[in-house]
């Protein structure tokens, strides 16, 4: 019995060697998507992202880049659950997102992880679908945006396609704007989908 | 074997027209209110147990430094796109370890190649997502870590995935030097031995 026992607890804690803490994170964020009058999923192709970005006042744009052929289109009230999903999943690895630009905030990291994030999740429901239209816009900030200063430093935002049109979102601030309506929308030289 | 007849259309310099520039410096910025009551009726996705993070072994580097290996490594310097300009290099044998775990977590959630959904470059960006993860967790806090996805031309056959197409890879700094994964098998090579080097397009950090 005592070397049952033992042998038990041996197995239990060999394939713990070499691990970190154990993590879990909430479960992966299901977006709505935007229907066409038939039902079928609305979508939108990068000459619409093109005419979006122009509309949005992005001038001299130097690069944009889009992996996939069609997106869908996201429906703006699911944007409260990503972000919540956001947030939560920082907080599971030790991060206050709130507060991430008091340290080595990164906005590549977080809009990455939410493209993934909703991929999965749709993956795990319907299997099929369009590529999640979760991108990211690096700029220059030289016009303030809200509490974050005008001070020409390089930064990233989540690029956003809702039936609002293109959003602009930073999750440590929780700011949201209308491309259009984004201080540095002339400052942008990097977008990607 | 995940195939990915990967598709790409990229528009390069393109010049739009102008619009004027207004300042919201002064204006209500909108913000977005988290719904942390819709999420709290969610369940937690538990996940395999990760590689523990070894902050003593991995350094800081700069995004010259990563230019700078591109540009010793390949014929033709891809576009390295970036927010940064300091990054993290983890150790070695913590990406080794890192690699196996993400073959666990993709049995665990049940992640398989489905295109356009997730496809070459989501395999991509969740390895990338998933390291960068990883490193938090362990308390780092010096900054992102070296780690991105590559879009590439296949000269090549690599990894399983034929000549001829375009795809994308996972691009790691570790204390060893820079190397090259296939993320839908665990394929690792040292970059200056990656067939296909010379035709990456883009690194996206």
């Amino acid at each position: 019995m005592k070397r049952f026992v033992a042998f038990f607890i041996f197995a239990l804690g060999v394939p713990l060697i070499g691990a970190g803490p154990s993590l879990s994170l909430p479960k992966f964020p299901l977006p709505a998507l935007v229907r066409e009058d038939d039902g079928g999923i609305k979508s939108i192709g990068f000459l619409t992202f093109i005419r979006e970005v122009r509309r949005g006042g992005v001038k001299e744009l130097q690069d944009i880049d889009f992996v996939d052929r069609e997106y869908a289109v996201l429906e703006s009230s699911s944007l409260p659950v990503l972000a919540a999903w956001l947030e939560a999943a920082a907080r599971c690895v030790g991060v206050d997102l709130p507060q991430a630009r008091l340290g080595s905030y990164d906005g590549l990291e977080y809009a990455r992880l939410l493209q993934v994030a909703t991929s999965l999740a749709i993956l795990r429901e319907h299997g099929k679908s369009l590529a999640m239209p979760i991108g990211v816009l690096i700029c220059n900030r030289r016009e303030a945006w809200g509490e974050l200063p005008g001070n020409r430093d390089r930064d990233a935002y989540m690029l956003i396609a809702t039936e609002r049109g293109l959003l602009v979102y930073d999750p440590p601030t929780r700011q949201l704007s209308e491309l259009s309506k984004f201080p540095n929308h002339g400052e942008i030289f990097k977008i990607q989908f | 074997m995940k195939r990915a007849p990967f598709r790409f259309a990229s528009l390069v310099g393109v010049a739009l027209g102008c619009a004027a520039v207004n300042s919201a410096a002064d204006e209500d910025v909108d913000r977005l209110s988290p719904d942390f009551a819709a999420l709290a009726r969610q369940p937690m996705i538990p996940l395999p147990f990760p590689p523990k993070w070894v902050m003593a072994k991995s350094s800081q580097g700069t995004i010259e430094d990563v230019i700078a290996e591109f540009r010793k490594s390949t014929a033709r310097q891809p576009d390295i796109n970036y927010a940064r300009r300091l990054f993290v290099r983890p150790d070695h044998e913590w990406l080794l370890a890192f690699v196996r775990w993400f073959r666990k977590l993709e049995v665990s959630l049940d992640m398989r190649y489905e295109e356009p959904i997730f496809d070459c470059d989501k395999y991509s960006r969740c390895f990338v997502a998933f390291a960068d993860l990883l490193a938090r967790k362990g308390g780092e806090t010096r900054g992102s870590i070296c780690v991105g996805w590559a879009i590439v031309f296949n000269d090549h056959d690599f990894a399983g995935i034929k000549a001829g197409i375009s795809h994308s890879v996972v691009v790691v700094g570790t204390s060893d030097g820079f190397f090259i994964i296939e993320p839908q098998n665990g394929t690792i090579v040292p970059l200056a031995d990656y067939p296909n080097r010379d035709a990456i397009l883009a690194v996206n950090l």
